[in-house]
């Protein structure tokens, strides 16, 4: 219920913010008149939001058409007639601007002084220059005053020396800047704070990658890195109007969409790598890959008319790209979200709804409040949208870091489940191997006593052999049970249970063989873990050895040193009998020792030495044998 | 004259066993029972001098057959006959108040020396349980640090030569002790084994850690 309402909660927040922001894009200018020329892109720009209004399909006079190679001048204009009142409590300023085209000009009368304000220049070549060099005149707007301006506009040519107005064919349009919709800056501070938020991200993010060696954190930094210079464009922080690539008459503002598409697209990879898209959602990532190559067409295709053609009338054209590219974003995630099985995961797919929100949901919701209440906010736009821009980004750190959580959660439950399945096994071995214990283990003593006892009777020589031999086999077997319980059992995973069963063992079996023994540790044991499998396969080997000396050296003295080095346990056994024959080519108890010490990649050698035999038999005990689990 | 009882579920060990008793000039085997409840119900105060008791019977087992005569009688020398001195049990067994153990492969003359052995005082440890007895004794010992340690250094270096596979005649040598003395020491170390369980056990039904009971185990 809880996650709900919290769902609720981001959505509505989500919602909010954009509002904001589209509602300030669009209620800057309240517009009570229209005005328009044949030069399509004339526009007038308020300074205090850098808000266009463009005048493209307003009506216009009759103009005959032109040739386009025109070089003379033509005297087609014409003037219109405008009026603005400030009704804000400060000053602001009026621009007059014909950005886009190169025969085109202005020239603007202060209405109520007839008085040349300014004209514009005329052939533009293709410079270096900012916006405002340009062909603009700007205009101061004091507080609380109404104003009137002639503007002749020219169209396709060289301006001719014509400076009085023409009062006659004007076409009147009213402008009034009303309330407080021109909304005030939140200032440098906040701008601040974003982009050191941002910058952090970034670097927390890189920082990660270099950790980790995972990719997604790198697409991630590169995503707040785009971020962060979209933002920064967009605040005239950094001033790209001079980069070198088709450098005509532009600000650095086409960079701002370009900046935002490339944001998208590394946004879209990191939460394909991420969120393991490939290996466990192939439907979900192959649609990431469809929305990544409709972002890269869309890149290519913002950066042919915005780069290639010279064009600079990039704000509506900028405004609908960031709208396209946000809305295939943010269906993409909310499509997607409803596969992802992790909550964290559903949260960053779900993020993706700002995208759609900035895309239009926005947009509308503001226009139809501010046509039904005439709703204004006081705060600047590109405020908003670096507020919005940095809710986004926290909300999708925010995810990532929970994301990040579970996913070790479920390493952790993998790793366990693994480990109980094992123990599982364990357990169940352990029983059965106990289970044989009780019954094999009763009845071979019974076997045993009874042996004993018929021992104390009277034998033929032949029944006497016989009965003896079948008492080794009872006492074999009863080692061997021994052993097997001994290995299974955990608790003597240990280098030094192992040395002090080996100990036991030698004292007792050559002791009551009528040998004599030494048993030598030449090091300390360390606290090394070892398997059961490998301390039976070693004891087993030691066993071997041992029976064979008392079965074949006629020896007296039997001598055992261990030592271990480096994860090398080396186990030489030295005896005082009579050694191999040199003609000796290895027996049954050979060949089984060699297949025992193999299996856990250990050696073992037989050296005639000046006393007697020596034995040395060595095993790696590194862990991760890959063959030696248990 | 020693009095003996044998509580076995397998038969020819139990009449065989009674036979070696039967013939054996110093003993006098007073019952041959199958099963822990049969003994329960045929022996009372007094006890026989020694009992022979298996571990591994249907029925109450010995652990809890131990529990049962030890109610007649605290003072009944029980000695465990079993397969392998690897088994859990023994170790209940012995923390539960059994004298000793006597492996069942052991042919019938040592079976009595060792039942000898055990009357004088003495105690066999192998390597095994020794290492549980070091475990169960010597942890209490370093967790109560404000406390005197249950065991003294000697009975801890041996219990942890003897958890090292070091026979008895070589951890006399090295302490320099007579064999008889250092079977006797495991006796001791024993019954210390004994109060601490029962120390243990009255602690948590009371759920106290009353230190005067705690005191009391040192010797």
């Amino acid at each position: 219920m809880s996650k709900t309402i919290t769902k609720i909660i981001l959505f509505s927040l989500h919602l909010a913010l954009w509002t904001a922001v589209s509602a300030q894009d669009t209620c800057v200018l309240d517009q009570e008149g229209l005005w328009g020329n044949d030069a399509r892109h004339c526009m007038v720009f308020l300074m205090d939001s850098a808000k266009v209004l463009d005048f493209s399909d307003m009506p216009r006079p009759e103009f005959q058409p032109l040739p386009v190679k025109m070089k003379k001048v033509i005297n087609q204009h014409f003037w219109v007639r405008l009026h603005i009142r400030n009704e804000l409590n400060r000053d602001t300023a009026l621009i007059f601007s014909c950005p886009n085209q190169d025969f085109i000009d202005l020239y603007v009368l202060d209405g109520s002084l007839i008085h040349p304000i300014g004209l514009t220049g005329k052939f533009y070549p293709r410079s270096k220059r900012s916006l405002q060099d340009m062909n603009s005149i700007s205009v101061p707007l004091p507080a609380n005053s109404t104003h009137t301006f002639f503007v002749r506009i020219l169209n396709y040519g060289l301006s001719c020396d014509a400076p009085m107005p023409l009062l006659m064919n004007t076409i009147d349009y009213q402008y009034f800047l009303k309330g407080s919709s021109i909304g005030r800056s939140a200032g440098l501070p906040l701008l601040i704070f974003f982009l050191g938020l941002l910058s952090m991200v970034t670097a927390i993010s890189l920082v990660y990658f270099l950790i980790r060696r995972d990719s997604a954190y790198l697409w991630y930094a590169i995503y707040t890195g785009f971020l962060l210079a979209h933002v920064a464009v967009n605040e005239e922080m950094i001033d790209l109007s001079d980069w070198p690539v088709f450098n005509h008459t532009a600000s650095g503002y086409r960079y701002f969409s370009a900046f935002l598409i490339l944001a998208y697209i590394s946004f879209v990879q990191f939460i394909r790598k991420f969120c393991h898209l490939p290996t466990e959602y192939p439907r979900a990532n192959k649609w990431g890959t469809v929305v990544v190559l409709a972002l890269i067409l869309i890149l290519l295709y913002h950066i042919f008319y915005f780069f290639g053609t010279g064009n600079i009338f990039y704000t509506l054209q900028s405004s609908s790209i960031i709208s396209y590219t946000s809305f295939i974003v943010g269906i993409y995630g909310v499509v997607a979200m409803w596969e992802m099985k992790q909550g964290g995961a559903r949260l960053l797919f779900y993020g993706m709804f700002g995208f759609l929100m900035l895309s239009g949901v926005g947009y509308g919701i503001a226009r139809a409040l501010i046509y039904v209440y005439d709703w204004n906010l006081w705060i600047r736009p590109n405020d908003l949208y670096a507020a919005g821009l940095l809710f986004q980004m926290l909300y999708f750190s925010a995810a990532l870091a929970r994301k990040s959580k579970e996913d070790e959660a479920e390493k952790l439950a993998a790793q366990e489940s693994a480990l109980k399945a094992q123990l599982m096994v364990a357990s169940e071995r352990t029983r059965i191997a106990f289970d044989l214990h009780d019954d094999l283990g009763s009845g071979l003593s019974a076997i045993q006593f009874m042996i004993n006892q018929q021992k104390n009777t009277e034998q033929t020589p032949a029944q006497r052999k016989n009965l003896i031999s079948i008492q080794h086999r009872a006492d074999r077997l009863v080692d061997s049970m021994r052993d097997i319980i001994w290995a299974m059992d955990c608790q003597n995973d240990s280098l030094e249970a192992l040395v002090s069963y080996m100990r036991t063992y030698a004292n007792d079996y050559l002791g009551n063989c009528g040998l004599e023994s030494n048993f030598v540790i030449s090091s300390g044991l360390p606290n090394q873990q070892i398997g059961g499998m490998r301390r039976r396969n070693i004891v087993l080997v030691v066993k071997e050895a041992l029976h064979n000396i008392v079965k074949h050296a006629q020896a007296k003295q039997v001598a055992i040193y261990v030592l271990y080095e480096e994860n090398i346990l080396s186990i030489n056994i030295q005896d005082d009998g009579k050694g191999l024959p040199p003609s000796f080519k290895g027996g049954n108890g050979f060949r089984s020792m060699n297949a025992r010490i193999q299996e856990i990649q250990g050696t073992c050698k037989w050296v005639n030495s000046g006393t007697g035999l020596r034995i040395e038999i060595k095993a790696d005990l590194t862990t991760n044998h890959p063959s030696v689990t248990t | 004259m020693i009095s003996i009882a044998i509580i076995e579920d397998q038969p020819e060990i139990r009449e065989g066993l009674a036979e070696v008793f039967k013939q054996h000039e110093a003993f006098e085997c007073v019952g041959a029972f199958e099963c822990g409840e049969a003994a329960l119900e045929g022996l009372s105060d007094p006890l026989p001098d020694v009992i022979l008791l298996d571990l591994q019977m249907p029925g109450i087992n010995g652990v809890q057959t131990l529990q049962g005569l030890r109610k007649i009688s605290e003072s009944v020398k029980v000695i465990i006959y079993t397969v392998f001195d690897t088994d859990e049990k023994v170790f209940e067994a012995l923390k539960g108040g059994a004298a000793g153990y006597i492996l069942k492969r052991e042919p019938p003359e040592k079976i009595i020396a060792a039942i000898y052995e055990m009357l004088d005082g003495g105690a066999p440890m192998s390597r095994e349980i020794a290492r549980k007895v070091l475990h169960s004794l010597h942890d209490v010992s370093t967790n109560n640090e404000a406390r005197e340690p249950i065991l003294d250094d000697q009975e801890t270096t041996m219990l942890q030569l003897l958890s090292k596979g070091y026979q008895y005649k070589e951890i006399a040598a090295q302490l320099g002790l007579s064999l008889a003395k250092v079977k006797n020491q495991l006796h001791y170390i024993y019954e210390k084994l004994q109060v601490q369980n029962r120390t243990e056990a009255v602690n948590t039904m009371a759920g106290i850690n009353d230190e005067t009971q705690r005191r009391n185990i040192k010797r």
